[in-house]
């Protein structure tokens, strides 16, 4: 694919993905509230939380398919809601909620998807992303016949056909075994590094984000509480795991849900 | 507008089609079904002794081309309708494509279609129930034109309906052409119709198109302001259908709905 490079002119920090003072409130439940943060190129990044605490909500405004009630999302330069094409040839998305074309075999939903980001050699690309994830089995098999690991990793091959520079994946590996699961890691971990892939991504398997993510954004009550890499939130939590210290916010988020802090102090 | 991304389109609702036994078969299984039907009834007329202005068999005439627009309606809904049930919207709107390309490309690959399942009804009815839709002549490009325009409002009206309540609005998508059908003029004259419903149907282009056919086939004559007043509806009724779909997409996302369960 030839997308032009990163402009880092176009955005202040140069980041692959930048993020300012989001909100988003749905009719009065406020999903984002003053959201910002940076990725620079290259970095994978964890964004976790628990339930409800707004990763999904700032993923799909990244991708274009929410709209922020205020703050800006930029990819590559590109604010998603006005340049929401030009953003998006140069991203991909995978998550466990979506499905792929249910008739089609896996060969044509990769082909087709290839077509959409308008990718130089589409054939070549299939079969890169066909390979990458060792699908090459299940090449003719249509989607609706597929396990939902299989679809996991037929997602997952759709999400790298374009050779994004920016890859958001909403746990990725939620219906993987613990084999497939590892290897998806790995392979994920390597093409981060070998082709400066940017990767921000949630999951709720701790180990899964102490292994592959560099730097871990902690989300709460659509509040940013923390921004560091995995040692260190261990260490600033004293925690024993990334686990500890993700109850631990959780904790803390219902409490403040539920004992709110008013301006002068008072609950 | 990418060519790409709307050839890609195409590629996916042929892939779909191809293994959709029932989207096959559907295409001509309806059309005949009803060619069958009306022809008999016309025989029946016929043998009856009874007659209508422009001959009984024009009433094929009318189910021949209201086809199209039911046939451009319903495919340009199925076209969006297999992403929905296929749980894919969420990747497509993820992805560069936009929904202008996916119109196009589903604009395209419904014209296909229609034009597939008319040809077999042209055919049919010329071998077997001795009518030739060309007899209508010079009016019929106009009619073919304009009835394939209001099928094409009712797709993109339809398929914004969908996208803004969901799966469970997939009945308007088979309901509204139907609801339309009784005041477009396509088997009987307006003027058969209570004065109230005559206004409802002179804002209905297809009921201008086959007032036009019915003048020409009774005698000769071209009737132009019809044909024009059609073709000016069916650009109103695009505008509004088009306007409409605009402000439903900026509805989902400031809602958040592409992102849920049934979209």
């Amino acid at each position: 694919m030839t997308a032009p490079g990163p402009d880092p002119a176009r955005t202040p920090t140069g980041a692959a993905i930048e993020v300012v003072d989001l909100v988003k409130d749905f009719a009065g439940a406020l999903a984002l509230d003053g959201v910002s943060f940076a990725v620079p190129r290259g970095q994978v990044c964890a964004l976790l939380g628990p339930n409800g605490a707004g990763k999904t909500t700032t993923i799909h405004i990244l991708l274009g398919l929410t709209l922020p009630t205020a703050g800006t999302a930029r990819i590559l330069g590109h604010d998603v809601t006005r340049e929401r094409s030009l953003a998006l040839r140069r991203t991909n998305f995978t998550a466990s909620y979506v499905q792929l074309p249910a008739r089609l075999r896996v060969h044509e939903i990769l082909r087709i998807f290839a077509e959409y980001y308008e990718v130089d050699d589409a054939k070549g690309a299939v079969e890169e992303a066909i390979t990458l994830f060792r699908i090459e089995h299940l090449r003719h098999q249509r989607a609706q016949l597929l396990s939902s690991g299989q679809q996991t990793l037929v997602g997952l091959a759709k999400a790298f056909v374009n050779r994004p520079e920016v890859l958001f994946l909403d746990e990725p590996t939620a219906s993987l075994d613990p084999e497939h699961a590892f290897e998806v890691r790995n392979t994920l971990r390597r093409v981060a590094s070998d082709q400066g892939m940017t990767i921000l991504i949630t999951s709720h398997n701790m180990v899964e984000i102490e292994r592959i993510a560099d730097r871990v954004l902690l989300i709460s009550n659509g509040r940013l509480v923390a921004d560091a890499s995995p040692a260190q939130l261990r260490d600033e939590y004293q925690a024993a795991d990334l686990e500890e210290v993700f109850l631990t916010v959780a904790r803390q988020g219902r409490n403040a849900r539920r004992h709110p802090i008013t301006e002068g102090g008072q609950p | 507008m990418s060519w790409r991304r709307v050839r890609a389109v195409l590629l996916h609702q042929w892939y779909d089609t191809r293994r959709s036994p029932v989207r096959t078969i559907e295409l001509a299984y309806w059309p005949v079904l009803w060619l069958v039907l009306w022809g008999f009834i016309t025989n029946y007329i016929l043998s009856a002794g009874a007659d209508v202005p422009g001959g009984v068999r024009i009433l094929l005439g009318g189910l021949i081309l209201w086809e199209l627009t039911y046939r451009a309606s319903l495919e340009m809904s199925w076209a969006f309708m297999i992403d929905v049930w296929d749980r894919n919207i969420l990747n497509l709107h993820a992805s560069p494509l936009t929904p202008a390309e996916h119109f196009v490309g589903s604009l395209i690959f419904s014209l296909i279609r229609a034009s597939a399942a008319v040809a077999l009804l042209v055919v049919m009815a010329w071998l077997f129930f001795d009518y030739n839709l060309l007899d209508a002549g010079r009016v019929v490009p106009a009619a073919v034109l304009i009835l394939l325009g209001m099928g094409f409002a009712l797709g993109l009206a339809i398929r914004a309906i969908i996208l803004r309540y969901g799966s469970n609005a997939e009945i308007v998508a088979w309901s509204l052409p139907f609801l339309v059908q009784p005041v477009a003029a396509v088997f009987y004259p307006i003027e058969v119709l209570p004065g109230w419903l005559q206004a409802v149907a002179n804002a209905v282009p297809a009921s201008h198109v086959f007032e036009a056919l019915r003048a020409f086939v009774t005698d000769g004559e071209v009737l132009a302001a019809r044909l024009g007043a059609g073709l000016a509806l069916d650009v109103v009724y695009f505008a509004l259908a088009a306007t409409y779909s605009a402000r439903v997409y900026h509805t989902v996302r400031v809602r958040g709905l592409l992102g849920r369960p049934g979209y």
